[in-house]
């Protein structure tokens, strides 16, 4: 039985190995790729300091001006949006003031809109935690100015890190945003030369080629996977005096019109006006009768649905035994915080000559592989806030095991399920980075169609989809849930 | 366990009748096509795969290195791999039956069909050029008044663009590109986007495909069809079965669906000169259109250094 778990993790990893595997083979490509690397950690590491400057400057200001966290609400819109459908509005808010967007400028606006929320609600918790307490004592003791912040920086530099290494994996990663921002003015990361690389009718071994690049991409994120940090915190005591309260709101409600509002008013224009004569002429209608839509509208909707269900059901399922499922948590977590081109090489690999391959069964798959991490952590949340314990007592008073998981411990988990949903359902339904992969013939993703109507110069088709995506994102912010 | 049921009978979809139709033909002329086939077939479905001629052609050659390719018909602006599956016995020999079929249409006796044709011609926006006088001559590209007002797609992707490659480079020789860099020509992925950025005046001329340019006139674009002087370049697009296709009868009756009469008349309507004699032309579109055939011997021969060279030349990867 002790191999069984070895047994097992090698089972879940077996793309990421499969894929070093067949990457090593082609190592030759890294002499022609390794440009790119530098560029991608460029484009990331600038990304990643204007994500924290923006995201933890709003996460200062709404700290120091004491906002409850129903402000926070509102930066939740700009992560909800998928940045690939926030950079295709961006593009076309610009058009009209004559900007091009295409090329770094955009991909680092796109990038700063989607993730200064992540590093927002990464730092706030922390500044609640660990600053408050030592702010109160800075004030009690009369510190002030450059005496404050060497008192302060120290014990916040391993939050800052942390956030620093989350939003620069999530860059490194994604595929949506150069896809669309970067391809056309010939600005490569490593994800889109693996595409491009997998789509060249001139590469000898396509598969080969993307898969030494994928290689080179994990050589890249793993070491900052060491770094990424996860949210932690505990508001802080109301003793603390508020400051900057205008500062602070006025700086929250700027970013989220430019985040949000900015593409939702470039898609609109889009997706409303024909571009030649200025009419009003939705373009809806025709969006919607390309069979690619409405299929890939069903695949997602059906994919993030039962992905979330399965997932959320088999964390339920192991919900009794903690250990393990922290245990198969930690190396699900490398599916999920690695790249996600490199998943969905892996299981090119490993899948290609099945039957399974060119079905919707293999983004489900990838789906589960990509996302069980997620589904393992929410829950992992509320069995550390002492389930467990109540359950023993529900046992104590003569509970079979299982009834008293089922009348104490479920029920206590139910939220928790529930707040795993909230995550893992959006981000199924808006997926890209695998689909754009791994996608064949009757398996179309919304995300893919929305990626297939911008390569096929069907730009205000492609802008309705996108607008669909947004709204639909937003009315997820209608959903009741707990604020804490 | 509902839910489940839902997942399999949505995707379960292993339905006797259904065709795999790998394309570069676009999404907006590909879909009236199979609407127009499943009327005349009822019962009978297409699935779509629909990328670059580039895109296509590596995704079915990664299939068939994994022994699993999944296209019963493929359909792309690339003489070239044609001939590549034929020399490999991969593709199905079909018997013409349409009567009034030019002959010269049917490649390597009936293993893969031009069904209608499309020539690689000067796209303008005439609001864009103002008084710049109309290019005559491919080779008027080159010179400084048509400076940074050039764009053609991209080789890699667009099977078409490979054409104009292939048919400069063995005419003019590969420094004609080089030229055209000098002068600021850029290079867009696919047909379809070039278009668009040509409509609205990011560019004054594209060397692209002609159909298309006359649907987005319709729509209201200042844009106008030049074929030059010195030819159009005729695309080669085949369509043809394959050998693994395992519904190769219904692929057949595909292939001969498109050589019917409400094919060729749609065709027409979409902007294709059509290959059956009596189909009437699109509009603006002489009896006689100059053309040069695409250079595929050439193509053929040169393709994985045409394409490095260009890539090379314009900065692509």
């Amino acid at each position: 039985m002790v191999w069984l778990g070895p047994l097992l993790a090698l089972f879940l990893l077996s793309p990421l190995l499969l894929l070093g595997w067949r990457g090593l083979e082609r190592i030759s490509v890294w002499a022609t790729s390794w440009d790119l690397a530098l560029v991608s950690l460029g484009l990331g590491l600038a990304g990643a300091v204007l994500c924290l400057m923006v995201g933890g400057g709003l996460a200062w200001l709404a700290f120091r001006a004491r906002l409850s966290p129903w402000w926070d609400l509102l930066l939740l819109p700009a992560y909800l949006v998928p940045p690939f459908v926030a950079a295709v509005g961006f593009l076309y808010a610009a058009e009209p003031a004559g900007i091009r967007l295409y090329g770094v400028g955009g991909i680092l606006l796109a990038w700063t809109a989607h993730y200064a929320p992540l590093a927002y609600l990464l730092i706030r918790p922390a500044l609640e935690g660990r600053l408050a307490p030592l702010l109160i004592a800075a004030q009690v003791h009369g510190v002030s100015g450059a005496g404050r912040i060497r008192a302060l920086l120290p014990p916040l530099l391993p939050v800052i890190l942390g956030a620093f290494g989350a939003v620069l994996l999530a860059l490194l990663g994604n595929f949506g945003v150069p896809a669309v921002l970067g391809i056309p003015a010939g600005i490569y990361t490593l994800p889109t030369l693996a595409y491009s690389r997998l789509s060249s009718p001139a590469s000898a071994d396509p598969l080969g080629e993307a898969a030494a690049i994928g290689l080179l991409l994990g050589v890249l994120a793993l070491p900052i996977i060491a770094l990424a940090g996860q949210s932690s915190g505990e508001p802080a005591p109301r003793v603390l005096r508020a400051v900057g309260g205008g500062w602070a709101r006025g700086s929250m409600l700027f970013f989220a019109a430019v985040a949000v509002g900015l593409p939702l008013f470039g898609l609109l224009r889009k997706a409303l006006l024909n571009p030649y004569t200025g009419a009003i002429q939705p373009a809806f209608a025709d969006a919607w009768a390309l069979p690619l839509v409405q299929q890939g509208f069903v695949n997602s909707a059906v994919l993030a649905l039962v992905a979330t269900v399965l997932l959320l059901g088999l964390a339920m399922l192991l919900a009794p035994a903690p250990l393990l499922l922290v245990r198969l948590r930690k190396v699900l977590d490398l599916n999920y915080l690695i790249p996600g081109t490199l998943l969905a090489l892996g299981l090119i690999l490993l899948l290609a000559p099945t039957w399974l391959y060119s079905t919707p069964y293999l983004l489900l798959i990838a789906y589960l592989l990509n996302f069980a991490a997620l589904a393992l952590r929410s829950l992992e949340a509320g069995l550390q806030g002492g389930i467990s314990r109540l359950v023993e007592v529900g046992r104590l008073f003569g509970l079979s095991r299982w009834r008293a998981w089922q009348k104490v411990g479920y029920p206590l988990l139910r939220p928790y399920a529930a707040a795993g949903a909230f995550l893992i359902f959006p981000l199924c339904l808006a997926e890209l980075t695998l689909s754009a992969l791994l996608y064949a013939p009757g398996s179309e993703t919304i995300g893919v169609a929305v990626l297939s109507a911008l390569n096929g110069g069907l730009f205000r088709e492609a802008a309705a989809i996108g607008l669909g995506l947004m709204i639909f994102s937003l009315l997820l912010l209608a959903l009741p849930r707990r604020v804490s | 366990m509902r839910l489940i049921t839902v997942f399999l009978a949505l995707f379960g979809l292993a339905q006797a009748q259904t065709l795999t139709l790998y394309t570069s033909e676009v999404l907006p002329n590909v879909n009236p096509m199979i609407e127009l086939f499943k009327r005349a077939n009822p019962g009978t479905d297409v699935r779509v795969f629909r990328s670059g001629t580039g895109e296509v052609v590596a995704r079915f050659r990664a299939e068939l290195e994994a022994g699993n390719p999944q296209a019963d018909l493929l359909w792309i602006a690339d003489e070239t791999f044609f001939r590549e599956l034929s020399g490999r016995n991969l593709l199905r020999r079909v018997p013409i039956t349409t009567s009034g079929y030019p002959v010269r249409y049917a490649y390597e006796s009936g293993r893969y069909y031009e069904v209608r044709l499309l020539y690689n011609v000067m796209a303008i926006n005439t609001r864009k050029l103002g008084n710049t006088p109309k290019p005559q001559f491919w080779r008027d590209l080159t010179k400084s008044q048509y400076r940074n007002l050039v764009a053609m797609p991209n080789p890699s992707f667009s099977g078409a663009a490979l054409s104009t490659l292939g048919t400069f480079s063995s005419r003019f020789g590969f420094g004609v590109f080089e030229q055209l860099r000098a002068n600021g020509m850029k290079i867009e992925q696919s047909n379809p986007i070039l278009l668009q950025k040509l409509a609205s005046g990011e560019y004054g001329v594209a060397i692209m495909v002609d159909y298309s340019v006359r649907e987005e006139i319709r729509k209201g674009a200042p844009l106008e069809v030049l074929y030059p002087r010195d030819g159009a370049i005729l695309v080669p697009t085949p369509i043809g079965v394959l050998n693994s296709s395992k519904q190769p009868a219904l692929a057949e009756r595909f292939l001969r669906f498109l050589l019917s009469p409400e094919a060729q008349r749609l065709f027409s309507q979409q902007g294709y000169v059509p290959v059956m004699p009596g189909t009437p032309l699109p509009e603006g579109v002489g009896r006689e259109v100059l053309a040069v055939p695409s250079a595929a011997d050439f193509i053929q021969r040169e393709r994985v250094s045409l394409i490095e060279r260009f890539n090379s030349t314009f900065g692509l990867r």
